[in-house]
């Protein structure tokens, strides 16, 4: 029999410790979600399935609830992805076309430019979300996946990743194309986006998950519930619970949470092998 | 008028530090021409802006009668390979050898054709979907050059394209690319800081220092009449032995012997030069004789180098007879009619030779 060794024994110990602490909540969560809420308020949080799994993610798929009693989970859900997808999409091709021109077209005060892009890292999105609500409002783009998204995809980080990384491809190889007779447009499509893709897709999912995670900005340009995403309808659930004077629907905003937890948990599964991929290799 | 005509072309990069200093140089159709030069000479630059890589500050280049100072790369119709090959690490070796002819909007079928051409006078056509990174150095470099070759351009330019490559290789390479050229007739500006590849590839080299040529001309013209010291010294292994003279009643002092001068020099000072295969161990007829010391023996097989010193100045003497190492002194015959001269304070050869000079 293979010895087993008391460090690893140890850091077993250790894995299954914290692993268990991340999944419990979720477990609970999940279990009670299928009870009726009448047993939740009876008998506490569940830890195993009960019957009412259908019955509950129906209702609040396709049935309207909530505080205005006019938009389903469903549509939430649909929200949350344009703007999950939206966001991600969006700073992937921002980012990397301005680090494109900050470090290829050789322009005045590029360097410059690059460090003020730099700066906004400083400063966190809280601090300038009263201006920018002013002037969406002004644009009438309150209340729009315009509004939601564009305000956001400016990425810092974004950039600053692809610019190190265009700095690190030889500039022999802008010069074969250029004698290949690529132009910049070409040289940026055929040339930089395929040598930049596992790190586009990196970026893509650690950026959907946090549009999918915005929370601040969607609560204040979405008056309208047609536009609220998942992660506001669980408050409103729980709004609607309180200040109801409905049975508290516990299962629903569970139920809620699971769906808000599935999409990026899926997305990170189905692109892990590029997001490792990405983040080690460095293929040139 | 040569086929690529470069005219008092200057770089600087600041205005006081010129990199290339006012040059001119043609290049004939289908001519091999080799650029070569110490590190930092401005071979590379000069090559690059012959490409359209580098801008030029000022002067003229022209390929085939046009002047090309502001065409892009693309619209010089040259090709370059580059030192590390700069292939598109993501393309197979196909899209690489077709992505030039591709953004020229040549149609897909005329594309196959030449694919299937190149790759088979370049042997690499089992390669062909095979990425940059799953081939080994020297199929890199084929189809670096394929890239090059099939877009049939006008000149190719060569930077540097071999020194990435291990020595047998090399010798391989250098071979091929010679042979491609006879095949083909491509006119080709060739630059490296490797003198053996000058002198085997060239039809005609040029020597570049400080961003000025020290001499143009072909391999055996460089090697048997070097036009200054630098130039002496850079062509040929081991290089050339310099040995600082002294001038005195119209008599060159080496060693314990004297030689005739039949110029007037204002200096009273020059310096010898001698290859060392040119200096023997037999006795030859009109040669100067002396003893020197020896310093040590390298021993290559066929061929001894021997490091030896005349009144304290290092000498190589290359012999084809087998020294014992421990050897302290020896005698050596150096062959009057092979010995340069070169100025002292310019470097530049001086020929001695005049007719009425008895040596």
């Amino acid at each position: 029999m293979k010895k087993i060794s008391f460090s690893s024994l140890f850091s077993h110990f250790i894995l299954i410790i914290f692993a268990l602490l991340f999944l419990v909540p979720i477990w609970v969560v999940l279990a009670s979600s299928t009870h009726t809420p009448v047993t939740i308020l009876r008998d506490g949080l569940q830890f195993w399935f009960g019957d009412n799994f259908i019955n509950t993610y129906k209702s609040i798929l396709f049935e309207h609830s909530g505080y205005t009693k006019n938009v389903t989970a469903f549509r939430m859900l649909i929200n949350s992805l344009i703007l999950g997808f939206g966001f991600a999409i969006g700073k992937v091709v921002i980012s990397s076309m301005a680090a494109y021109a900050i470090v290829y077209f050789r322009f005045r005060m590029a360097n410059f430019l690059f460090w003020l892009i730099f700066l906004t890292l400083l400063l966190p999105v809280e601090v300038r979300i009263v201006p920018s609500f002013e002037v969406l409002s002004k644009l009438n783009l309150l209340n729009s996946y315009t509004g939601l998204i564009v305000p956001l995809i400016a990425s810092a980080t974004g950039t600053f990743f692809f610019r190190q990384f265009y700095k690190s491809v030889p500039d022999e190889m802008l010069e074969a194309a250029k004698i290949d007779g690529a132009n910049s447009w070409q040289f940026f499509i055929d040339i930089l986006v395929p040598l930049s893709k596992t790190m586009m897709i990196a970026l893509f999912i650690v950026m959907f998950i946090v549009g999918w995670n915005q929370y601040l900005w969607p609560i204040m340009m979405t008056t309208k519930p047609e536009y609220s995403t998942l992660l506001l309808g669980i408050k409103e659930i729980y709004q609607s619970n309180f200040e109801g004077t409905y049975l508290p629907e516990f299962n629903k905003a569970f139920a809620m949470t699971i769906l808000a937890l599935i999409v990026p948990v899926a997305i990170v599964i189905i692109f892990q092998r590029w997001f490792i991929k990405g983040l080690v290799d460095s293929e040139k | 008028m040569g086929y690529i005509e470069i005219e008092k072309v200057s770089k600087w990069y600041k205005k006081d530090h010129l990199i290339i200093k006012d040059l001119s140089l043609s290049v004939d159709k289908g001519e091999f021409l080799v650029i070569v030069g110490p590190s930092g000479c401005g071979k590379s630059t000069l090559l690059r802006m012959i490409a359209g890589l580098e801008e030029i500050n000022s002067g003229v280049i022209k390929i085939g009668d046009k002047v090309v100072n502001d065409l892009s790369p693309a619209d010089r119709d040259i090709a370059m390979v580059f030192q590390n090959y700069a292939l598109y690490p993501h393309m197979n070796v196909y899209k690489n050898l077709s992505y030039g002819l591709k953004n020229r909007k040549v149609p897909k079928d005329i594309i196959e054709k030449k694919v299937k051409e190149i790759s088979k006078l370049l042997q690499i056509e089992e390669l062909l979907e095979r990425k940059p990174s799953e081939l080994s150095g020297g199929q890199r470099q084929r189809v670096a050059m394929g890239r090059a070759i099939i877009r049939e351009p006008k000149a190719f330019l060569f930077d540097e394209p071999l020194s990435n490559l291990d020595a047998k290789l090399r010798h391989q390479m250098r071979v091929e690319i010679r042979k491609l050229h006879d095949k083909l007739g491509i006119t080709s500006i060739y630059v490296t800081h490797d003198q053996v590849e000058a002198m085997t590839l060239a039809d005609r080299i040029v020597i570049l220092n400080n961003g000025k040529v020290e001499q143009v001309g072909t391999p055996y013209d460089i090697y048997k009449n070097p036009k200054s010291i630098f130039v002496a010294k850079f062509m040929g292994t081991p290089p050339m032995n310099i040995i600082k003279s002294i001038v005195k009643d119209q008599k060159i002092k080496i060693g314990d012997s004297f030689l005739p001068l039949c110029v007037d020099i204002d200096d009273n000072e020059l310096y010898l030069g001698v290859r060392a295969e040119d200096i023997s161990l037999k006795p030859l007829q009109e040669a100067i004789e002396m003893e020197v010391a020896v310093d040590m023996i390298e021993h290559l097989g066929g061929e001894s180098l021997i490091y030896a010193k005349i009144e304290e100045q290092q000498i190589v003497i290359k012999s084809e007879i087998f020294i014992n190492k421990d050897i302290e002194k020896i005698q050596l015959y150096i062959d009057q009619s092979k010995i340069y001269f070169f100025d002292k304070k310019s470097g530049k050869s001086i020929s001695l030779l005049s007719p009425n000079c008895n040596m």
